[in-house]
């Protein structure tokens, strides 16, 4: 595996030129003689290359979508009440931008109101976030292992695990109540398989988490754990550490 | 077919989040409504310099969304008086920029170059159909460093990782299992692995 890791990085390394002329050279004999490691190395080119055009379709498409919404709709979907007109300029590094007297009073006013009406929530929110903040980066490497294992399995299982994945990305994306709803119908059905179900609870018992809903959280945990005879799993222990100290 | 404001709605509840940890991690002295304040300002001014043709094409969005707004916040701090040097911003220049990826690769190349370019589009094709099924924090990690070009440090913030290396761990177990996944689905349709 470490040899493997090192290949990453050495490949990393050419293809973004922080080589020296003396590695690089080294590299492109290595190249040469060894058939395996040119196989990997045009693996890797290609999954790159793959990686960079599909997200740059992502991006080109969020390009088109704001440039044709109206001003109207953006500051639907931003909350805000009235829009500045001050555009930043590409790419400003370093170069601070003047903000006119209006911004400032509209950021004054939006603090106000932010303070008032959402801040107490928000510190509330914040706080449970931090508490359950260790227990989340478990769960996101457990999540990616048992996310991306599809081999062998059968058509249904598979098309419920696309689903599962999915689901994950959502609760990455914040997208938690549509999660939650696909989660919990995995959860609940009779015909998803045993072994995926706990990974499925797993996931929504920490979709909940992010969604601020500890007591549905809670209600998940203490399924799987009757579940699996009273002991919590493994992958929850320290979810529900955390949990406990709310 | 998704409408346009869906898919603004989607950046802009995705990045949220990532956007106040990115900023607060930097500039700590502003408040997290500020930043709240600044993100949404952020998205006005993005919807604005693409209007008036201030941003190139092909442009990385959420670099930029998190470039313009990290000037904003500092502009903010300014308004309030909390003054900043310039030299407060974590520039490339010190923030681990080797550790950066910052090649753009050529789908069209590398197919180009290789001896079967029939076998060589097939692959691809596989590759970006199994690229929609990257698990987070995989999705995260792998697309921040080779399209987004944040460092390994920025990336440990937004994902909440305790340390560089372990990103860098993760980032390598999330490309060797993606491989796994992909020779599997090369050998069931008999390409050239």
């Amino acid at each position: 595996m470490k040899n493997i890791d090192n290949n990453i990085e050495l490949f990393d390394a050419y293809l973004n030129n922080t080589m020296s002329k003396a590695e690089r050279d080294g590299f492109e004999k290595q190249l040469n003689d060894d058939a395996d490691l040119r196989k990997a190395f045009r693996q890797h080119k290609e999954f790159v290359a793959c990686l960079q055009a599909t997200c740059a379709e992502k991006d080109r498409e969020f390009e088109q979508a704001i440039a044709n919404i109206s001003e109207e709709e953006l500051r639907n979907i931003t909350g805000k009440k009235s829009l500045s007109t001050q555009p930043q300029e590409e790419k400003p590094k370093g170069k601070m931008i003047p903000i006119s007297s209006v911004y400032r009073w509209m950021s004054a006013a939006a603090v106000v109101l932010l303070l008032v009406g959402v801040g107490t929530n928000f510190y509330q929110k914040n706080q449970t976030q931090n508490l359950l903040c260790d227990a989340m980066v478990e769960s996101y490497q457990f999540e990616a292992m048992h996310g991306a294992s599809r081999g062998g399995e059968t058509d249904e299982t598979s098309m419920l695990r696309d689903e599962y994945n999915k689901a994950i990305a959502m609760i990455n994306k914040n997208n938690t109540v549509e999660a939650i709803s696909v989660l919990k119908k995995q959860f609940t059905a009779k015909s998803t398989p045993g072994d995926m179900k706990l990974d499925i609870g797993v996931a929504l018992a920490y979709a909940y988490v992010k969604a601020h809903d500890v007591k549905n959280a809670r209600l998940t945990i203490d399924e799987l754990t009757k579940a699996n005879g009273g002991e919590t799993p493994q992958e929850l222990v320290g979810l529900k550490k955390a949990l406990d100290k709310l | 077919m998704k409408k346009y404001n869906q898919i603004v709605n989607e950046w802009y509840v995705g990045l949220r989040s990532l956007f106040i940890n990115y900023i607060h991690k930097r500039l700590p002295a502003l408040r997290i409504e500020d930043i709240e304040d600044v993100y949404t300002e952020t998205f006005i001014a993005v919807r604005q310099n693409l209007l008036n043709n201030k941003v190139a094409s092909g442009t990385n969005w959420k670099a930029y969304i998190f470039q313009i707004g990290y000037n904003m916040s500092i502009n903010k701090m300014k308004q309030e008086s909390k003054l900043v040097q310039a030299s407060d911003r974590p520039s490339d220049d010190d923030v681990d920029a080797d550790e950066k990826f910052q090649t753009q690769m050529s789908l069209q190349d590398l197919i180009d170059d290789s001896d079967d370019k029939e076998q060589a589009e097939q692959r691809i094709a596989v590759l970006r159909r199994e690229m929609t099924y990257l698990p987070e924090p995989c999705e995260t990690i792998l697309k921040d460093f080779y399209f987004g070009g944040f460092s390994m440090a920025e990336i440990m913030d937004e994902i909440h990782y305790n340390s560089v290396a372990s990103v860098k761990s993760m980032k390598n177990r999330c490309m060797n299992r993606f491989k796994e996944r992909v020779r599997v689905a090369f050998k069931m349709l008999n390409l050239i692995d």
